[in-house]
């Protein structure tokens, strides 16, 4: 994840970037990662799917490429039903440092 | 804030990752058109019915509906088969982009979808749109029709939460999620600002106003309690020439409100005096109820908390907004929640306050102790978890911000603390949206 190139995503307007973080790691990932092991657990793959398509949104509005090409694999798993723990194991590696990097954003020292 | 002036276009999105919508909309309306948000299909065929916007901007895949069903239906009304649609997902399939075609997509657009790519489209679409128009000689609908803030009813305000924490601020790292700040947020609409409380959030909304044009700042306090007062020595506009403050109170038991403001800023404690504050500052006691500020109706009720306290309702652009930080309802009561109905002799005396909020589009209200903490903090003034939930339910709130956390309540603690509120609102029977407020949460309306 590069914030400069984030910034001039936002057209360099550093509060939008820190709103977007904010929603991410407080409202849209804990949503989403929870319908994800909620799915999971009861073998609804339509549901997994569906988060992890979601993740994958949410993963490249941040330009996080390892986190989008896990959701990707998790995504295709669900729908191809096959061994879908791996793969969730992956993104989960994947997004935890998504979300240390979003967290660093939304630091009081973080700044444009 | 978005732009000013005459909307170039009215735009519904119709996204359900808020991270997503929250860019574009910021983006669109940088660039002078009017946004709203649809956060699932239902909602968007609601918003899409109810506001008749100029160009949907829709997700495919979508809770409630997903999007491909969502267009067919709008394709199916004769009233809402002519508007304009781009869809956007990442889901990139030639079966999709065929229905798309079909249906009329004037665009798909493959997530990412970057701010200048986005702008571009829009842009494109409407001035595609209005070269049409003009072929025909038609009146380009987007000037012709009346501008969407128009009336109150459609003003574009928003409110800020910018402290949410009760008792005394929080710093570190603990506490970095929810903030630390102690209690206030103002609402901004028809150019004009609405305070509530005066913690020491106020101190960073300070520095916003004064880089905006409004001069005329109306403060209610709840109650002047430290955490609702300690921020004002530090609230920039107030040493500022040329605005205009007027703070209100209910009448106390002992010091009127001057002198506890006053009070603060005496020698002993602060550098500065209220004498040295060159903005114009009034002190009024509430009196009438509901009172008017400016374009704001704001209705105000006593709450259950030491000293005299009182809740507000900030009535304006058609919205309700109440502002409850700290509210013991049900006092000393630890039974089960489900227990109670509005004819219990245990809330009957409350029933001012259940009234009150009764009619609110949304409720910032207290619930600052678990069900396992509350025995122990009886009579401090606050509502243990279940006996807010059962406040919310008896009042039909149907949307439910809580504010007032704790200071010993990390942001770990606050996501399971909320997870138990959603419980015991399941176990009570009542649907309602509910969540944590943090510092510098903000919503339009």
């Amino acid at each position: 994840m590069n914030r400069d190139t984030l910034l001039a995503a936002v057209g360099g307007r550093w509060p939008v970037l820190r709103a977007m973080a904010r929603l991410c790691v407080e409202e849209d990932a804990p949503r989403l990662l929870a319908q994800l092991h909620r799915a999971a657990e009861a073998g609804d793959l339509a549901s997994v799917e569906a988060a992890a398509h979601g993740l994958k949104g949410l993963a490249a509005e941040f330009r996080a490429e390892r986190a989008v090409q896990a959701a990707h694999a998790l995504e295709t798993a669900a729908r191809e039903n096959t061994v879908l723990h791996e793969a969730i194991d992956t993104f989960t590696r994947e997004y935890a440092e998504l979300d240390a990097a979003l967290h660093s954003l939304l630091a009081p020292e973080a700044h444009a | 804030m978005s732009t000013l002036g005459p909307p170039k276009g009215r735009i519904l999105i119709g996204e359900d990752v808020r991270t997503l919508s929250c860019r574009m909309q910021d983006a669109l309306e940088q660039c002078g058109y009017t946004v709203e948000l649809a956060a699932d299909g239902e909602e968007v065929l609601r918003k899409v019915r109810a506001k008749a916007p100029d160009l949907l901007i829709l997700d495919i895949m979508m809770p409630r509906q997903h999007g491909i069903a969502v267009l067919k239906q709008l394709r199916a009304d004769p009233v809402t088969n002519k508007i304009g649609v781009l869809m956007c997902t990442a889901r990139d399939t030639p079966a999709d982009a065929a229905v798309c075609r079909e249906l009329g997509v004037a665009e798909l657009l493959i997530k990412p979808v970057g701010t200048a790519i986005l702008v571009a489209k829009v842009e494109e679409y409407f001035s595609r749109r209005d070269r049409a128009a003009s072929a025909l000689g038609l009146r380009v609908a987007a000037v012709s029709s009346p501008p969407f803030r128009q009336t109150l009813a459609d003003a574009l305000g928003r409110y800020t939460l910018w402290g949410t924490r009760g008792s005394t601020p929080v710093p570190g790292a603990r506490f970095l999620r929810h903030g630390g700040n102690t209690s206030c947020m103002s609402i901004e609409c028809n150019g004009e600002t609405v305070i509530l409380d005066a913690g020491t959030g106020i101190r960073e909304l300070g520095l916003e106003l004064t880089r905006e044009d409004c001069r005329k700042l109306h403060l209610f306090i709840t109650h002047t309690h430290w955490d609702h007062i300690q921020g004002f020595p530090f609230f920039t506009p107030a040493y500022v020439p040329g605005f205009d403050i007027a703070i209100y109170g209910a009448e106390g038991f002992g010091k009127d409100l001057r002198s506890v403001f006053r009070g603060q800023l005496d020698r002993e404690y602060f550098p500065v005096q209220m004498e040295d504050m060159n903005s114009q500052i009034v002190f009024e006691t509430l009196h009438e109820n509901p009172m008017q500020a400016g374009s704001a109706r704001v209705h105000w009720e006593f709450a259950q908390h030491p000293g005299a306290t009182v809740g507000y309702k900030v009535e304006i652009a058609g919205r309700k907004i109440a502002w409850v930080p700290d509210n013991e309802f049900l006092q000393g009561y630890c039974g089960a929640p489900e227990a109670l109905t509005r004819d219990h002799p245990l809330v009957v005396p409350y029933g001012k306050m259940i009234d009150f909020l009764s009619d609110a589009d949304i409720v910032i209200h207290e619930a600052q102790y678990t069900p396992e903490e509350y025995p122990g903090k009886m009579r401090w003034g606050h509502s243990s978890v279940a006996n807010a939930a059962v406040l919310m339910k008896l009042a039909g709130v149907k949307r439910w911000l809580i504010t007032h956390h704790d200071p010993m309540h990390d942001d770990a603690f606050l996501e399971t603390k909320l997870n138990v509120t959603r419980r015991i609102l399941e176990r009570i029977g009542h649907s309602i949206q509910v969540s944590h407020a943090y510092d510098g949460l903000t919503e339009y309306f």
